[in-house]
C-alpha cells in the first residue's frame, strides 16, 4: 500500500513498509532536525507535528514522538518537522536563543515541537499547562530554567490568540510561529487518495507506542484500519462505552468522562508523556497485557466488561477474566477489542502509582480503589492492582473485607496487610517482591485515607 | 548563523546526521550476555548468509593491538578469549545497512561456558580477583600533611557511580582515505585518546588517523573516554 501524505510543503507517495518508523524515515529524507535520542519516547527530541482535518473541518496538529511513529500513521495528514517551521528563527526559536533555553542543541528542535505545540492547543497559556506541554522532553544541559523563560516569554503572545484553541491557527501564522502555507493544507489533505487495507501478516497496531518498541523492527506488522467506530467515547444503554481506539489523551479530555470520573485528567498525567497520550489507545493498553498497565487497573476497579469482534460476531467478557497469565490473553485468533463498556460509579474512585520517578515512568506498582458508601458505612468497594503478579489483578478478598460498617484503623491496616498477602511480586528492576508488597499495602492505605475523611491518619500512622 | 540559531533551527549536523558516503557500511556489536566466561567458539556462519552482510570482525581479524585503555593499557576493544563483563562486544557485524546489521548481530551461533564472577567489589578484592594490579594515586608526603593539619576527621563513603546521561547517543562514522588513512567522526570528548586508540587497533602511525568532533548533543564527560562505547538494546 502507497502511503500518501504532506511532508513540510510537499506531498509524497512512499511505499516503504508500513511499520517504519517515522524518525528512520526523516533521515533517510536527510530532514535531520528530529533527533535520534532514547528512542523510546523518554526524551522527545524527535519530536514532530502531525496534522489532520478533524470531525468539524478543523486543521489540528498533534505533538508525536516520531520514533514511536509508524509510517502508516501519516496517511492523509501533514507532517511538520522543524525543517518546515520558516527559514529563519520563529519568535518562539528566538525567544530560546535570547533567554539562554539552548545549549548543546541536541534537544532543542524537540522543544520547539512541544513549544509550537503548546502555543496551538493549550486552553490555557499558563506556567502550569506550559509544564505539561514540556512534560516529555528533556534537556540535560540548561537546567530548563531558560526554556520556560522562553516559554513565559512566547505567552506574551496571549493577547493576540483567541482563546479557542481550535482557532488560533490563523492567528498564529499572523505571529509567525507557523508558516503562511499552513492555509492551504487543509485543501490539500482533501486530495489525498483514501487508505487502502493493509494485507501483511503480523500483530495489530493501533497507537503502537509500545510496540514500536519492540526488536527485531524489520518484522512485518499489519496495520489496523481503525474503524471509526473504534474511536467513539459515548453512552450506550446507560453505561459508559469507549472504543478501543480511543486515545489516553481522549479519555482525560472527555467532557463525557468529566463528571463521573473527575479525578481522571489527574491521574493520566501520570501515564507517560503528553506526547505519547496523543498516541497510546486504550485497547492497545489492555491487549498488550502488561501487568503494570495503568488503564487495565483503573478500569478492573471499575468493573469495565469487554466486547471482543471477530468475523464470526461479538461476544463479551468481564476484563477481570481476559487475563489468564502473564501476556496471556482470552483473545481467539482473528478477534479484536472492539470496545470496553462500565456504569458510571457510583462511588469515588482514587488511584495510586509508584515508580521511580513521578512523571513518565512505568509503575513498580499502581492500584485503584472504589469505594461506593451509604453515610459512613461501605457498602461496596473493587480494589485492583498492578505490578503485584503476572497481570493485573482484582483482589475479591480485600473487596470483601471492606464492605461493611465504618472502618477503624486497625481494620485499615488489617486490610492493608490483607491485600499484601495476597498478591504474589516478582523482584526486578522496578523493585523487590517484598518492597512491592509494602508498596502495595501503604497504596490501599493512602486510598482509603484519601476516601474516608473520617479515618485519623495520625491513628493509621501510629499502629505502623 | 552563529551555533545557537543553527540549533534552534534544527540544521546543526552531529554525527549521526552528517549525509553517508556512499557505499557507506553499518556496524552492529554483538554483547556478552554473561559476566564471566570462557569464550569457546563464534560461529559466524548463519549471519554471513544473510544477504548484505558483508563480515563478522572478532578480535582475531584486528590487524594492530586489541587495546583501547586510556589511562592504562588494561581494556580490549573485542573480547579476546574470555569476557570480563556483561555486555562486553565479543564480534562486530558489518553490513549494508544498519538493519541488516542488527539483525545479523542476533544469528551468531556464540558458545560460552560460564566462570564464576563476584559482582561485590570487596569480596573481589578480598579473592584476588582484580583487574591488573592494584595503583595508588598521590601527591606528595600525604602522611606528613595529615600530620600538620589541626583537625582530623575519618569515615567511610560509599559512592554508586553512574556514567551521566547525555541525549545524543553515540556514533561513529569512519571515512578510509586513498593513502590508507583513516578520517574518523566520532562522539567524543577525548579526540586524541580516540585517535591513539583507532592507530593502535588498525596498526597505522597516529599521524595517519584524523578524528572530528564538530559539536557534541551533549558529552558531560560520559563521552571521555574513547567512543563510542558500544550498547545493544
Amino acid at each position: 500500500m502507497s502511503i500518501a501524505f504532506i511532508l513540510n510543503q510537499t506531498l509524497q507517495h512512499c511505499d516503504l513498509p508500513p511499520h517504519t518508523r517515522v524518525l528512520d524515515y526523516l533521515r533517510r529524507q536527510a530532514l535531520t532536525a528530529a533527533k535520534p535520542g532514547c528512542q523510546e519516547g523518554d526524551c522527545s527530541a524527535c519530536g514532530v507535528l502531525l496534522g489532520h482535518v478533524d470531525g468539524t473541518g478543523q486543521l489540528v496538529y498533534q505533538h508525536l514522538n516520531s520514533c514511536l511513529l509508524p509510517l502508516a500513521a501519516l496517511h492523509g495528514k501533514h507532517l511538520l518537522t522543524v525543517e518546515g517551521l520558516s527559514d529563519g528563527p520563529t519568535p518562539l526559536q528566538q525567544a530560546l536563543i535570547d533567554n539562554g533555553g539552548i545549549q548543546c542543541g541536541y534537544c532543542t528542535p524537540g522543544f520547539v515541537i512541544a513549544l509550537t505545540a503548546h502555543l496551538l492547543n493549550s486552553p490555557t497559556l499558563d506556567e502550569a499547562s506550559l509544564k505539561t506541554a514540556l512534560d516529555g522532553n528533556l534537556c540535560r544541559c540548561t537546567g530548563y530554567a531558560g526554556i520556560l523563560r522562553a516559554g513565559a516569554a512566547v505567552h506574551g503572545l496571549r493577547p493576540q490568540l483567541p482563546a479557542d484553541p481550535t482557532q488560533r491557527l490563523p492567528a498564529l501564522i499572523a505571529a509567525g510561529i507557523l508558516p503562511s502555507y499552513l492555509q492551504q493544507i487543509a485543501n490539500q489533505l482533501a486530495q489525498l487518495p483514501p487508505a487502502t487495507a493493509s494485507t501483511s501478516a503480523g500483530p495489530l497496531l493501533a497507537g503502537g507506542t509500545d510496540l514500536l518498541l519492540r526488536q527485531p523492527p524489520w518484522q512485518a506488522t499489519a496495520l489496523m484500519q481503525i474503524d471509526p467506530s473504534l474511536d467513539r467515547l459515548e453512552w450506550q444503554g446507560g453505561q459508559i462505552m469507549i472504543g478501543a481506539g480511543c486515545s489516553v489523551a481522549e479519555l482525560a479530555s472527555s467532557p463525557l468522562l468529566a463528571p463521573h470520573l473527575p479525578a481522571l485528567p489527574q491521574i493520566l498525567q501520570h501515564f507517560a508523556s503528553s506526547a505519547i497520550r496523543q498516541r497510546a489507545t486504550v485497547g492497545g493498553n489492555l491487549v498488550n497485557a502488561s501487568p503494570i498497565a495503568d488503564l487495565a487497573v483503573l478500569l478492573l476497579a471499575l468493573d469495565a466488561q469487554l466486547t471482543l469482534r471477530s468475523a464470526q460476531g461479538e461476544r463479551c467478557l468481564p476484563l477481570a477474566q481476559f487475563y489468564r497469565g502473564y501476556k496471556q490473553l482470552d483473545l481467539r485468533p482473528g478477534e479484536i477489542l472492539a470496545t470496553i463498556r462500565f456504569a458510571p460509579p457510583a462511588g469515588q474512585l482514587h488511584f495510586e502509582k509508584v515508580a521511580h520517578r513521578d512523571y513518565l515512568d512505568i509503575a513498580s506498582v499502581n492500584s485503584a480503589l472504589l469505594l461506593q458508601r451509604d453515610g459512613q458505612d461501605i457498602i461496596r468497594a473493587r480494589f485492583a492492582a498492578g505490578g503485584v503478579a503476572p497481570m493485573p489483578l482484582r483482589l475479591p478478598a480485600v473487596e470483601q473485607a471492606l464492605q461493611g460498617a465504618a472502618l477503624t484503623p486497625a481494620h485499615a491496616l488489617q486490610v492493608a496487610e490483607l491485600a499484601a498477602a495476597q498478591v504474589t511480586p516478582i523482584s526486578d528492576i522496578r523493585g523487590s517482591a517484598r518492597y512491592k508488597r509494602l508498596l502495595l499495602r501503604q497504596q490501599l492505605l493512602a486510598a482509603l485515607l484519601a476516601l474516608l475523611p473520617e479515618l485519623n491518619p495520625e491513628a493509621v500512622m501510629e499502629l505502623l | 548563523m552563529d551555533e545557537t540559531t543553527l540549533h534552534a533551527l534544527g540544521r546543526s549536523q552531529y554525527v549521526a546526521d552528517l549525509p553517508l558516503p556512499p557505499g557507506c557500511l553499518h556496524l552492529a556489536p554483538v554483547l556478552s550476555p554473561l559476566a564471566h566466561a570462557r569464550i569457546d567458539s563464534i560461529d559466524a556462519g548463519a549471519a554471513l548468509m544473510l544477504p548484505g552482510v558483508k563480515a563478522v570482525l572478532s578480535a582475531a581479524d584486528i590487524r594492530g593491538e586489541n587495546q583501547i585503555g586510556v589511562v592504562f593499557a588494561d581494556e580490549p576493544l573485542l573480547a579476546a578469549g574470555e569476557v570480563c563483563y556483561a555486555g562486553q562486544v565479543l564480534a562486530l557485524v558489518v553490513a549494508e545497512t544498519a538493519d541488516i546489521a542488527r539483525h545479523a548481530a542476533t544469528l551468531l551461533q556464540i558458545s560460552l561456558t560460564p566462570l564464576p564472577h563476584t559482582l561485590d567489589p570487596r569480596q573481589a578484592q578480598q579473592a584476588g580477583a582484580l583487574f591488573g594490579k592494584p595503583r595508588c594515586f598521590s601527591c606528595g608526603d600525604v602522611d606528613a600533611a595529615f600530620a600538620e593539619c589541626a583537625w582530623q576527621a575519618s569515615g567511610r563513603i560509599e559512592i554508586g557511580g553512574q556514567e551521566q546521561l547525555y541525549l545524543e547517543t553515540q556514533a561513529a562514522l569512519a571515512i578510509p582515505r586513498d593513502d590508507g588513512s583513516m578520517l574518523v567522526h566520532a562522539t567524543t570528548q577525548s579526540p586524541s585518546a580516540t585517535q591513539e586508540g583507532i592507530a593502535r587497533v588498525l596498526g597505522l602511525a597516529v599521524h595517519q588517523v584524523e578524528v572530528d568532533v564538530k559539536r557534541l548533543g551533549g558529552g558531560l564527560v560520559a563521552k571521555g573516554e574513547p567512543g563510542p562505547r558500544l550498547k545493544r538494546r
